[in-house]
């Protein structure tokens, strides 16, 4: 509830088709105004994102034994990045009342709508002498597979100086994906150290948000980890120089918000694979392969 | 192709990507300004009350709210920091002469390198040869 009542902003924009967007289509907008507004010196429809990130808002400058620390520094911030207008055709500086309409082409670098990195809105745009009224419809937006499908992504392994003594291969039988479809592939392992304990392998995704804003200072990277993660292999004896290799299959959730790379922060899936050793003090070894998740 | 789509926009760069960040220390040998330049940067407006310009939109105002109350303070602080740090540096300057002066001398009295055990040795002989040298004559 509101403590005083929200001002009537006399506009009401919708958007058709209902539907979710692809990439390149065309978006028509409705715009419909209670009142006719005078002195108009330009009227447009806006299509655009709320990109929501991450950030730093008090850095520490000082170097701990750690690296440099934040704790509690990061907060959120929401900034609309412009992706098309189109002008709305009115005559002799007056918009009237009723309905006008305009259609914007998506581009085709749209990312898609991402939670909670990006949200799709058609904004009513008017500038004018006086207070201009406001209204947006939002929109969703997914995206196809990629075209030409990625022949090659990165594998990231040894970001652990304690636990580095696993030369790790992941490979999947495909590196795009749809958001539903099941991840089946293979982790290679080779101990480069003796080994004594046995060990338990892991699979799980993984989908980090890496915050790159253009003005403000970055945040540290926001994990996420699919739960529950999926056992492969119990009591396995791993042996030095000896490659193990490990089936694994793991399933994309149905509503996986796609890979998306928008201006301040990107998202991108991961398959995580950990061979964590038996006992108290057994480590955890870990590599990550990426992949590409489309909805469309 | 005719189709008129506005261009990607450039995205930023992740902390990574910008490099490290440079602690308090590194800043301060880096800085090449005088000390009466940096005083006037001190004093500024625009530094000073942009040091908080990081901060989320509420709290920031509130601190310039407080900032604000003692910018008065902060500039008697520059004024009575300046001949502070004058006489200060003069201090450093006498110490650093003083030990410089007698860093060179052991320097050439001990032949520009740590001595060899012998030579060592040898110093400490001398010595106490002339230490008991002074002795005896003081006795006699």
């Amino acid at each position: 509830m509101r403590l005083l009542p929200r001002r009537r902003s006399g506009a009401t924009l919708s958007v058709t088709p209902d539907r979710p967007f692809l990439p390149t289509e065309s978006i028509t907008a409705t715009v419909t105004l209670d009142e006719p507004l005078d002195d108009v010196t330009d009227a447009q429809i806006e299509i655009g994102y709320v990109n929501t990130y991450t950030y730093e808002w008090a850095r520490n400058s000082t170097t701990d034994l750690v690296g440099p620390t934040s704790a509690g520094g990061r907060s959120d911030a929401k900034d609309w990045v412009s992706a098309g207008d189109a002008p709305i055709v009115f005559a002799g500086g007056t918009l009237a009342a009723g309905t006008h309409t305009a259609t914007v082409r998506l581009p085709s670098w749209s990312p898609g709508t991402s939670d909670p990195a990006i949200a799709w809105r058609a904004r009513l745009k008017v500038e004018r002498k006086g207070k201009s009224p406001e209204a947006e419809a939002p929109f969703t937006v997914v995206v196809p597979a990629p075209d030409p499908l990625p022949t090659e992504t990165r594998l990231v392994q040894g970001e652990r100086a304690m636990a580095n003594s696993i030369r790790f291969e992941i490979v999947t039988d495909a590196l795009a994906y749809r958001a539903g479809s099941v991840v089946r592939g293979t982790i290679s392992v080779t101990p480069t150290e003796p080994v004594t304990k046995s060990a338990t392998a892991d699979v799980r995704f993984y989908r980090p948000q890496v915050s790159h804003p253009l003005e403000k200072p970055p945040s540290p990277v926001i994990e996420w980890f699919s739960r529950p993660h999926v056992t492969v292999a119990k009591d396995l004896m791993l042996a030095q120089g000896v490659t193990t290799e490990i089936p694994f299959e793991l399933t994309l959730p149905a509503d996986a918000s796609p890979t998306v790379e928008a201006v301040h922060n990107s998202i991108h899936w991961w398959v995580l694979a950990t061979i964590t050793y038996a006992g108290m003090t057994g480590a955890i070894e870990r590599a990550r392969r990426e992949i590409v998740v489309y909805n469309a | 192709m005719s189709i008129n789509e506005p261009p990607p926009p450039q995205r930023g760069l992740t902390g990574a990507e910008r490099g490290p960040d440079l602690t308090d220390l590194e800043h301060q040998v880096a800085d090449a300004r005088s000390v009466p330049q940096k005083l006037l940067a001190a004093a500024n407006p625009k530094n000073y009350f942009g040091m908080v310009k990081e901060y989320p939109a509420g709290i920031k105002q509130f601190l310039w709210l407080c900032l604000g109350i003692l910018y008065p303070f902060w500039l008697l602080g520059v004024v009575i920091a300046w001949p502070v740090i004058i006489v200060l540096k003069a201090v450093g300057w006498v110490l650093f002469q003083i030990w410089w002066f007698c860093t060179g001398w052991f320097w050439k009295r001990l032949g520009g390198e740590k001595p060899s055990k012998e030579r060592r040795a040898e110093i400490d002989q001398e010595r106490a040869a002339k230490l008991a040298d002074s002795n005896a004559q003081q006795y006699e």
